[in-house]
């Protein structure tokens, strides 16, 4: 794949810190272009509405689903390989199965407080490294933040990131209680 | 610096870097998830200063690179499996500049927000960066597949000239060396094509 290309796609909804490639970012397409490479529609949305529950919108900003955080997803999944396809694969299909059981719906039709108990089971096993479901929380967390904080909207909306700005001298923090002496 | 240390073979060096997203440790130190976890990412700020190690790992027949015998590209061909087990002098390595970064924040001021603690097999990793070895440089054809000038010790027309010679994972970056090593074989090519020693 051309860098300018891989830009591109970068820059579609989130960047991709762990390639390396953070700093080099200028150019934006819309979402509705990206093509995705690992995973299907329906796995996207579920992925969506998992990062939603993981960082949620509130009064301040819009949470990592609505972020598109998952399209993030799909481009660290794509180039992390088969072991990291297969750990997200296996635990959108745990998601899926226990939504069904549980709640006899798939986890996107599911009310708020249902995808909540199903996300609240997979974040108690988050230090256990036997547990699938566990295992599966501890990247998909890791990597939900850090995508949301790339993402358009955590970086200007939550982040607050106005861009580099050269200073003609540096004033020091200028948070309440965090001025250095 | 000069000293064996009593727990670890070989070296490390710290780097210190920032960045305007959360590091993978702080992330995982955050228990929970939803309104909580938000909450606290906030309260911590995010952006982060942080130190990290580059060490070198120690050379043992526990490190090796393989034919895989079940996977193959495209043209049939074997790939390779690179076999890398964290041995006790690693850890230890990885646990004693765990250690002193601590002393060095906080001797300068700083508050730590994270950090390992216990070093465990699962916090290291691979530098991602820097790819060196798999063919290295060694005296003895046994252990290694090139001599001491990048020359194969069973092929002798074929030498290999990049960072795939290096016999470890050195603690400093790799592209000085790399070039070093290369104008070396270089030469010494040079030397023999001059006495009529390369057919």
């Amino acid at each position: 794949m051309e860098r300018r290309e891989l830009f591109k796609i970068l820059g579609a909804t989130a960047v991709a810190a762990e390639l390396g490639l953070a700093q080099h970012l200028h150019e934006t397409i819309p979402a509705e272009t990206y093509t995705a490479r690992a995973f299907r529609p329906e796995q996207l949305a579920m992925l969506n509405q998992l990062c939603e529950v993981i960082l949620p919108s509130d009064e301040e900003s819009p949470g990592a689903g609505r972020a598109n955080v998952a399209l993030y997803l799909d481009m660290f999944v794509s180039f992390r390989g088969r072991e990291m396809k297969q750990l997200f694969e296996e635990g959108v299909a745990l998601v899926d199965s226990r939504s069904r059981a549980q709640f006899q719906k798939p986890f996107p039709e599911l009310a708020a407080s249902e995808q909540d108990a199903i996300v609240a089971q997979l974040a108690a096993s988050e230090q256990n490294r036997d547990d699938a479901g566990g295992r599966f929380f501890r990247v998909l967390k890791i990597q939900t933040v850090l995508g949301y904080h790339y993402s358009d909207i955590g970086q200007r909306q939550y982040m607050h990131y106005r861009g580099n700005t050269a200073v003609a001298e540096f004033p020091g923090c200028q948070h309440e209680g965090h001025h250095a002496s | 610096w000069d000293e064996p240390h009593p727990h670890f073979e070989r070296t490390y060096q710290v780097q210190v870097g920032s960045g305007y997203a959360p590091t993978r440790l702080a992330v995982t130190q955050l228990p929970g998830y939803g309104a909580s976890l938000k909450r606290q990412l906030r309260e911590i700020n995010s952006t982060h200063a942080l130190m990290n190690m580059q060490g070198v790992t120690r050379i043992s027949p526990q490190k090796f690179v393989d034919l895989d015998p079940n996977i193959t590209d495209r043209f049939g061909v074997p790939l390779s499996r690179v076999h890398l087990h964290y041995e006790q002098s690693d850890l230890a390595m990885a646990q004693d500049c765990n250690d002193r970064c601590i002393e060095i924040i906080e001797a300068a001021g700083g508050k730590v927000v994270s950090a390992p603690g216990r070093v465990r097999v699962e916090d290291l990793v691979i530098d991602l960066n820097h790819w060196v070895g798999t063919v290295r440089m060694g005296d003895d054809p046994r252990t290694a597949p090139l001599d001491r000038w990048g020359r194969s010790h069973e092929i002798p027309n074929l030498f290999v000239g990049d960072a795939s010679v290096f016999s470890d994972y050195p603690e400093k970056n790799p592209t000085l060396t790399n070039i070093t090593l290369s104008w070396r074989m270089s030469e010494h090519l040079a030397e023999l094509a001059k006495r009529g020693e390369l057919s």
